[in-house]
């Protein structure tokens, strides 16, 4: 393992800086039409609604990659700018609300084009960092994930009666059974290790986990704060927590307006007033939530008053490196992890992205001190072929994730067969025992959009519809935007209007999801293509969460040509071999019919 | 022998590479002539000087009891050397030359293993290679596979890892036997380019821009209109068009869109195709993305001049003026004396914003405002634009290159003033005359 400095993390937190500004400013001289093909940008908005401060805008198109929360820029020829949140993206991306940073006098109808703004927040990072000093606070988290040969410390558990009471006590009350393996996770928390990481692939409960050991640890008395790298993985997590133990109260920290997925009496709070209510409290009986970056602002630049004992940040497999590091100068004694650096890592600038400190928080952990992560094993959501395909290809064989007991035998089961009518592969894709399937498609030279595919996709996807699998109860995942505006296009055109379309989008935004049926759309069929793509669509992490949304059934389309790809960047290769294998192991194999 | 009449050449490490990017450019690596060679570009040729000074310095440092192969001598002996030295069991051969049947190959490191009773030179040895970038790519490790190739065929077996030195200094081991099939595939690959006489053909790509090849191909691509002269076409687009008896970009933009979708084209894409078909007939910049012409075009160009010799502390060469395009000509404004540059350079430059050529300049002139609490002007890198956004054609990136593209008889320009007048000529060949609606 490579160490690192301060120096360094802040070199290449402000060498990031520096390409993200380079591309703004090559973004500006871009025409509306080329930044919506790269997909920062919608044109043609017209306004259908006018709030206070807000505005509803509907489109024909949006391929874009905006979704709640972007920051955006507004702008009509001839009136002017405005600037905003989006709060809301529905009906496939053609409604979008927004709210707006100044209310305008008078609202001008449209159209108007929209483009990402990207927030920069190199400034606090680097305060942050610029923090960690030798025999402060931090300085020991800092060297343990930094160094190449630090020990976390070992701590002496205290209590231990009472935490095993309180542990004992949690899994009684708790709706769900616990498995040995998080049981194991379980008590490790409990004891306030300084740094532990409870890795959870596809559908082990690791949100449940966190759930537990929040409440347990502010029984215990301890001032519990929960971050994560998004609002959204903030507010499952306490959300989690709120469904299994009513009766804790919880404080979401943040933006009042950033509450997609938070239960409804989950107060949003400022800072301040959450603080003041934890003080006043003799024993700890809030939970605290709040964005990394929140508390990067509110605890380590500045002096907010709270003091947490034990921080829990979930998705940490999402959080980079440079942020995370930072995590010793919230004071706490004990830093739990919760994350899967199997799944969706962090995003960087692509320039940067082979650097070794380009990675995740939890990613370093596993590099630096494999024996401090624990992994839950047993998979609640994935039946036993997904199960094993996932665990096979992502987590290091067969035996360790395994499928539970209660999914392991589920199979896809139509409710009404398949018509006569039905072309063979969709009929056999659908009626076969087989969980996962590769349905091979033609080598058309297809790069972002192919429409045999997305027909294809199409079609297998309206048939499980009128067989009775209810569309909320499927994902269509493909790498690019344009071949879901197409698949959406045309599983419209064969289920009619009248009936829900499922979600049909790229991987970042199924994330989360659980569904019987899931296909994938590769839709590149070009191997040069390919080639110059592969980091991206032969991505290991992303092929993990697509395959890993569904309960029964997941659906492959692709052509066997992308395996000719040689890609330029040795990444890119390790990701197609790695991609190649696991493909290779279907047996499941058919074409897609012309019938 | 070769269809040029020499004998055919043998395989090298960077046919790999060429093969990755290029299979016209493989081909044209065994095939073409010396003459046939362009210049490479400037910063290629530095980013050259500059793996050989990190050579040296991993040499030294990790390597100081090595046996260096000299390059003075002939090949055959430079071969003999290295075999001597494995005899030997040197701990470490740097520049190992090897030379086999229709193969050549040079290995920047040869790590002993150790001790061997089954080899022939009674002793193993590892291949590693020295890399200024930071991260591998195939090209490199397919690079390493052909010489551990070479290297089994004297020591009779292989070591299945091979490692690289990267630019960090820091050390990333490979496994071999995890990049075989590629290796074969490409190696196979090679072998049919060798033996072909006639090449697959050239194709427009990004890679033309720095390529050795590029006076031979682009001329010819030009000359016949080829298809690939219109961004985003692949080879196997190209496939598919020529077998619809598509062979020219005319003949593609007479082709009705519901045709051209047909054919593999994207809807969304059709409007750039025709626009980028007119920017071909008016012998404008064809862009792979459709830009803001006006904001590019109402950018001031400017120029740093930089004093010959002089280094900042941070090694990067010192300005000592500005040259900045006005209504009068090219204006140059001293840095020496007072800071009355800041307000003159901004109140040419206001809110247009400069645009220069090349990092050097750019990072200088972002350096000099923020080191002198300078307004801030929107600066832009013209040659990042150019490789950004220009599919072709292109004759390289050097600026008298570019604009020999832009202004056919547009000179070299040697000198600042010079510089400002050639930037003025390519921000216009980039913005073209029908602009871009915004």
């Amino acid at each position: 393992m490579r160490s690192v400095t301060p120096h360094q993390l802040i070199e290449f937190v402000l060498a990031e800086q520096r390409e993200n500004e380079k591309q703004q400013r090559l973004y500006k001289l871009l025409s509306d039409e080329a930044m919506s093909h790269l997909g920062r940008a919608i044109t043609g908005l017209m306004v259908t609604r006018a709030d206070k401060s807000s505005l509803t805008f509907e489109c024909k198109h949006n391929e874009s990659r905006i979704r709640p929360g972007s920051h955006v820029v507004l702008s009509a020829i001839e009136h002017g700018r405005l600037t905003g949140e989006v709060t809301a993206v529905e009906e496939a991306g053609r409604i979008l609300r927004i709210t707006l940073s100044r209310s305008p006098d008078d609202v001008f109808v449209g159209p108007w084009t929209l483009v990402e703004l990207d927030r920069d927040f190199t400034p606090l990072i680097v305060q942050s960092i610029k923090k960690l000093q030798p025999g402060q606070a931090g300085w020991s988290f800092f060297r343990w994930l930094a160094e190449d040969g630090a020990i976390p410390s070992m701590k002496k558990v205290t209590k231990a009666n009472e935490r095993k009471n309180a542990v004992e006590r949690i899994v009684s009350e708790f709706p769900f059974s616990v498995d040995d393996s998080q049981r194991l996770a379980f008590e490790a928390c409990v004891n306030e290790p300084s740094i532990l990481g409870i890795q959870g692939p596809p559908g082990t409960g690791k949100t449940n986990l966190l759930a537990m050991v929040a409440e347990v640890l502010s029984r215990l008395g301890r001032r519990v704060l929960i971050l994560a790298p998004t609002h959204q993985a903030v507010n499952n997590a306490l959300s989690a927590i709120r469904s299994s133990f009513p009766s804790r109260r919880l404080v979401k920290v943040g933006n009042a307006l950033r509450r997609e997925s938070l239960s409804d009496d989950v107060e949003c709070q400022l800072l301040k007033n959450a603080v003041r209510q934890d003080s006043s409290r003799t024993g700890s009986e809030q939970i605290i939530g709040m964005t990394f970056l929140s508390a990067l602002q509110h605890l380590a630049v500045q002096s907010s008053g709270l003091a947490p004992n034990v921080v829990l940040i979930d998705e940490a497999g999402q959080l980079p490196f440079c942020q995370g590091i930072c995590a010793g100068l919230f004071g706490a004694g004990s830093t739990l992890l919760f994350g899967d650096d199997q799944q969706m890592p962090p995003v960087f600038n692509s320039e940067l992205s082979s650097s070794p400190l380009a990675t995740s928080l939890f990613a370093r952990l596993r590099q630096s001190h494999p024996g401090s992560v624990l992994m839950l094993n047993t998979s609640y959501r994935l039946n036993g072929p997904i199960c094993n395909f996932i665990a096979e290809s992502f987590y290091g064989g067969a035996g360790n994730v395994v499928s539970a007991d209660s999914a392991r035998h589920r199979r896809l089961k139509l409710p009404v067969g398949t018509s006569s009518t039905t072309a063979l592969t969709v009929h056999s894709a659908l009626e076969c025992e087989e969980s996962l399937i590769w349905i091979r498609s033609e080598d058309n030279g297809s790069q972002q959009l192919n429409l045999a595919e997305a027909d294809a996709v199409a079609k297998l996807v309206s048939t499980a519809i009128k067989s009775g699998i209810p569309s909320d109860q499927q994902a269509i995942v493909t790498p690019y935007r344009r071949q879901a505006a197409a698949i959406r296009r045309l599983i419209q055109y064969e289920i009619g209007s009248g009936v829900d379309l499922p979600i049909v989008d790229t991987v970042e935004r199924v994330q989360g999801l659980t569904v019987e049926l899931v296909a994938i759309s590769m839709c590149v069929t070009d191997p040069e293509y390919a080639s110059e793509t592969a980091s991206f669509i032969f991505s290991p992490n992303r092929l993990n969460v697509a395959v890993s949304r569904a309960r029964t059934k997941v659906v492959i389309f692709a052509s066997e040509s992308i395996l000719e790809a040689l890609p330029t960047e040795y990444s890119g290769l390790v990701a197609m071999k790695k991609f190649q294998k696991a493909l290779l192991a279907i047996d499941a194999r058919m074409a897609i019919s012309q019938n | 022998m070769s269809s040029q009449g020499f004998s055919i050449r043998p395989t090298v490490g960077h046919h790999f590479s060429s093969l990755l990017m290029c299979s016209q450019r493989a081909w044209l690596d065994y095939h073409g002539t010396a003459k046939q060679k362009a210049k490479p570009p400037h910063y290629l040729s530095k980013l050259q000087q500059e793996g050989l000074d990190h050579e040296r310095t991993v040499c030294e440092t990790l390597y100081p009891n090595a046996v260096r192969i000299p390059e003075t001598v002939s090949d055959v002996e430079r071969a003999s050397l290295t075999i001597q030295a494995m005899q030997s069991g040197s701990p470490a051969i740097l520049q190992a030359y090897f030379m086999q049947d229709g193969a050549r190959g040079i290995a920047d490191i040869l790590e002993h293993v150790g001790p061997s009773n089954s080899s022939p030179t009674g002793h193993l040895y590892r291949v590693g290679e020295l890399k200024l970038a930071t991260a591998l790519s195939t090209s490199h490790v397919m690079q390493v596979a052909w010489y551990r190739e070479l290297l089994q065929a004297i020591q009779g077996q292989g070591v299945d890892d091979a490692f690289f030195i990267l630019g960090d200094m820091q050390r990333e081991d490979v496994s071999m036997s995890g990049v075989h099939d590629t290796f074969e595939r490409c190696k196979n690959q090679l072998g049919q380019l060798q033996q072909d006489s006639n090449g697959p053909g050239p194709h427009l790509c990004r890679w033309c821009k720095s390529c050795p090849w590029r006076d031979v191909c682009v001329p010819t691509l030009a000359s016949q209109s080829d298809v690939s002269l219109l961004p985003g076409i692949t080879r196997r687009l190209a496939l598919n068009l020529k077998r619809a008896g598509i062979q020219t970009w005319q003949q593609v933009i007479q082709l009705e869109n519901s045709r051209l979708e047909q054919l593999g084209f994207d809807w969304r894409d059709l409007a750039h195709i025709r626009t980028s078909s007119e920017r071909l007939v008016a012998g404008e910049a064809v862009l792979r993305y459709s830009i803001r012409s006006e904001d590019i075009r109402s950018l001031v160009a400017v120029s740093m001049e930089f004093a010959n010799g002089y280094r900042g502390v941070d090694g990067h060469p010192l300005p000592r003026a500005i040259w900045v395009e006005s209504s009068d000509g090219p204006l140059p404004i001293s840095l020496a004396g007072d800071a009355s540059w800041i307000s003159q350079v901004g109140s040419l430059v206001s809110s247009r914003g400069a645009a220069l050529y090349g990092a050097t300049e750019t990072v200088a002139f972002l350096k000099l405002l923020r080191q002198n609490d300078g307004p801030s002007i929107k600066c832009l890198d013209v040659l990042d634009l150019v490789e950004t956004v220009v599919h072709g054609p292109i004759r390289g990136l050097e600026l008298s290159n570019v604009l020999h593209v832009a202004e056919p008889s547009g000179a070299e320009p040697n000198n600042s003033r010079d510089r400002v007048l050639g930037l003025r000529s390519v921000i216009n060949w980039l913005a073209g005359s029908g602009g871009c609606a915004a």
